[in-house]
């Protein structure tokens, strides 16, 4: 009752009642997950990590996996207020209830919304203050490969691919009943951390100068994409997710290397799922869920080797559904798949505005190749372009931030000659600060300082705010606390703890977010942004360093050294470049 | 084409009108009923909801119109196979006319779950009760069409409905601060100039 009286005073009300289409019914098992989403129910119902993980973990004999998300301020308040522990939505139990909670990090700044969450639950935040009477609390995805900055809040983190070691911890939790013996016997576990068992040492000049314990963890790695679990169904939210549609992964892993781009590092190798899988899990999702479009995924689609073949299959096989192929690169996107969208717009990221500095990236697309791109858009009838693009590289210059704005212009040129439309082109650009991040090439990088981001915001401003054309740009903020969590370590937790406890939450979030609070958080703990921010050495410890992602350090400081030569290593596919992987796997190219 | 009445239970009565829309399209694809669709760039299937409910009102009258061949009682039983947990078919009539449902429905009766009975000829004798609309002071009177408590506790109330609506919601405010705590109300029918559209939609 007073639950109801809450639900028809907040804004949308239907993300916290459960019952969706698609729902499995739940029931009270051996051993109970809650995947957690710390961000809200419309972004969360979008993810397909957590669809498979929730999958796999339900083919555990014994196993119930319900799943809960964020509540908006609102929600989360009112529930405080009148003492409602945060709940599940599939069982309605609170979270605290569960054996495990199974966080799902995405984005580093979400982690403020998992102490949130906790906090919701009455769960104590600090893995130190929950006895055997708490649930696991564990950690998984990309945010885990560097998981010192929350180390003090989680249990066990699953570093890489989740669908096989979940089972296994699963299996182990339905084994072992005290905590202690659980988290000893996970550890081993190729994938598994235990923050626990592995102590940091810091030196007198504040960097990290050893670690002890169990100090190396390899990621978990599903080698044969093909065969692993995927669910043929998904549930569809009760409002439109960010993503309403059926997803699909066609591949895992990206040929590319770009230089800057975490996300290929973290998911080599590089494995395909075949046609014949693939179009079986699409027509089962669409039939199941009623979805109008299928997203191919994977993170760059073009690259599948079968894409053509699987658009003719898909074709076949579900002629009403829309195709949304998203990640494409500019030099893919061929005139096939521009005929089957209806779209009028055209969305790519060159990244690097001067052919050097995509040459240092390692984004191999020349400017032919962009215009060429262009024209073909130009020529079905495309009247909206949105850009992509970064600032503040590794060896920018003004010059390069010029080249932004020639290739604006460009764009607007190759219009006015080529056009089909008589709508005038609108062109959105939006730019992004440079984030280094761990396991990539530019891990050791600094990021721009405010100052550097003023000049360059300037500059580009100055020229591109003309008409026809929409320049957006991060807030330098937002991106600096990305860059100090996805490179922090475990002192950062404090600093973390700190923030929420002055009021931080729904960082990711532009109307909460607020400097003012991390700032303030960071001095207290004698820290600053710019001990993150800052040029790391090449010898020192990095805080990820334990976790081995299997592409070897060596192979990154070669592609370091490389990119400040200006020297194009290129895409897999044209040979397989040494990155360490293939010591172990075999990439299938 | 069907005329069907849907149920909004159980938590569907937090799922927002667009939103319903957009769940009874996902059914009716699932479950293969075949719909006509809209000429044009961005074709839509030709479905068509009777007037908004706020968000967070059980209801048992909702009514839905869709371009479909499909027979009533297959229809019931294909819906209900394919449709979210909480929104249900309760019964559907084959029509030959394109009926505007949105703007037909008049009036509508709720059950209104009170602590205590009273005298409902305290409201209905009454020529105009003003109460206060978001800072409006407005006459609600000639909106209660009819008051009956069929037990000690549950009043069935006939408020009109549409262009000239009276939410439920605030009914219940004004029964509140006046005559007894509601505890929980309910839409049970939706009326057309006092008939359900199954009894006069044809
Ligand atoms: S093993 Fe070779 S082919 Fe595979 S990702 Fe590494 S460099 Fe590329």
């Amino acid at each position: 009752m007073v639950l109801d009286e809450i639900l028809k005073t907040v804004e949308k009300p239907a993300r916290y009642i459960g019952g969706e289409y698609g729902e499995r019914d739940l029931v009270w098992n051996k051993f109970n997950c809650c995947i957690c989403f710390p961000d809200v129910y419309e972004v969360g119902m979008s993810n397909l990590g957590i669809r498979i993980v929730e999958e796999s973990l339900m083919q555990v004999d014994g196993v119930t996996v319900d799943r809960a998300f964020t509540p908006w301020e609102d929600f989360g308040n009112a529930l405080r207020e009148n003492k409602i522990p945060l709940y599940s939505l599939g069982l309605k139990k609170p979270l605290k209830d569960f054996d495990m909670l199974g966080f799902s990090l995405q984005f580093e700044l979400s982690y403020t919304e998992v102490l949130r969450m906790l906090d919701l639950a009455n769960i104590p935040l600090l893995s130190c203050d929950r006895d055997e009477s708490y649930p696991i609390i564990q950690g998984g995805g990309p945010c885990a490969f560097n998981p010192e900055p929350i180390a003090d809040f989680f249990d066990l983190f699953v570093i890489g691919d989740g669908e096989e070691v979940m089972q296994e911890i699963a299996k182990l939790k339905l084994k072992y009943d005290s905590k202690a013996e659980f988290l000893q016997a996970v550890s081993t576990l190729d994938g598994v951390y235990v923050p626990s068992l592995m102590q940091v040492n810091y030196g007198d000049n504040r960097l990290i100068s050893g670690v002890s314990g169990k100090t190396r963890v390899k990621k978990a790695v599903c080698r044969d994409l093909d065969s692993a679990v995927f669910p043929n169904s998904m549930t569809v939210g009760n409002i439109e997710a960010v993503f309403d549609r059926a997803v699909i992964e066609v591949m895992r892993g990206c040929p590319r290397g770009c230089r800057f781009c975490q996300a290929g590092f973290l998911y080599r190798p590089i494995r395909f799922r075949s046609v014949e899988t693939l179009k079986k899990q699409a027509i089962s999702l669409i039939e199941n869920t009623g979805f109008d479009e299928l997203s191919l995924n994977s993170l760059s689609t073009g690259d599948y080797p079968c894409l053509l073949e699987l658009l003719k299959e898909l074709k076949k096989s579900l002629p009403k559904t829309q195709i949304a192929l998203p990640s494409l690169r500019v030099d893919s996107f061929s005139e096939e798949f521009t005929t089957q969208s209806r779209k009028s717009s055209l969305t790519f990221a060159p990244e690097a505005g001067t052919q050097r500095l995509r040459d240092v990236i390692n984004k191999d697309v020349t400017e032919d190749e962009i215009e060429r791109c262009i024209l073909r858009a130009i020529e079905t009838g495309i009247t909206s372009i949105k850009l992509y693009f970064m600032m503040g590289l590794p060896t920018e210059t003004d010059e390069d931030l010029d080249g932004i704005v020639n290739v604006v212009y460009k764009i607007r040129e190759l219009y006015s000659k080529n056009r089909k439309m008589s709508k005038s082109l609108r062109i959105s650009v939006s730019c992004s600060t440079f984030i280094p991040k761990p396991f990539t090439p530019f891990q050791w990088e600094r990021q721009i300082t405010k100052d550097e981001f003023e000049q360059k915001i300037a500059r580009l401003k100055e020229k591109l705010f003309v008409k026809g054309v929409n320049f957006s740009w991060n807030n330098f903020e937002v991106s600096e606390l990305e860059a100090v969590l996805a490179r922090g370590d475990r002192r950062l937790s404090k600093v973390i703890l700190s923030a929420y406890r002055s009021g931080a939450h729904l960082d990711a979030w532009s109307e909460f977010f607020k400097p003012e609070i991390w700032d303030s958080a960071l001095k207290e703990h004698g820290l600053s942004a710019s001990d993150y921010t800052r040029e790391h050495k090449t010898d020192e410890i990095l805080a990820w360093d334990f976790v081995d992602n299997i592409v070897t350090k060596d192979y990154l400081l070669k592609e370091k050294e490389k990119a400040y030569s200006r020297t194009v290593t290129g895409s897999c596919f044209n040979g397989c470049k040494g990155c360490g992987l293939q010591k172990e796997y075999r990439c299938k190219l | 084409m069907i005329i069907f009445r849907y149920s909004k239970l159980g938590g569907a009565e937090y799922i927002s009108h667009l939103d319903t829309l957009r769940h009874i399209g996902k059914t009716l694809i699932r479950a293969k009923i075949s719909v006509e669709y809209s000429q044009g760039f961005n074709p839509h299937m030709q479905i068509y909801l009777s007037p908004p409910v706020f968000v967070g009102l059980k209801s048992r009258s909702e009514y839905c119109l869709v371009e479909t061949d499909e027979k009533a009682q297959s229809f019931i039983e294909k819906f209900n196979r394919y449709s979210p947990k909480n929104i249900k078919c309760i019964t559907a009539f084959e029509t030959q006319k394109k009926h505007k449902i949105a703007g037909l429905i008049d009036s509508a009766e709720y059950i209104f779950f009170c602590e205590n009975k009273f005298d409902t000829n305290k409201i209905l004798s009454q020529n105009e009760i003003f109460v206060d609309l978001k800072g409006v002071s407005k006459d609600i009177r000639n909106k209660i069409i009819d008051l009956n408590f069929v037990t000690d506790n549950v009043l069935i109330a006939r408020l009109s409905f549409g262009n000239d609506l009276l939410r439920a919601d605030i009914f219940a405010k004004y029964l509140t601060d006046n005559f007894t705590k509601v505890l929980d109300y309910e839409k049970t029918e939706a009326f057309i100039s006092g008939k359900r559209p199954e009894d006069c939609l044809e």
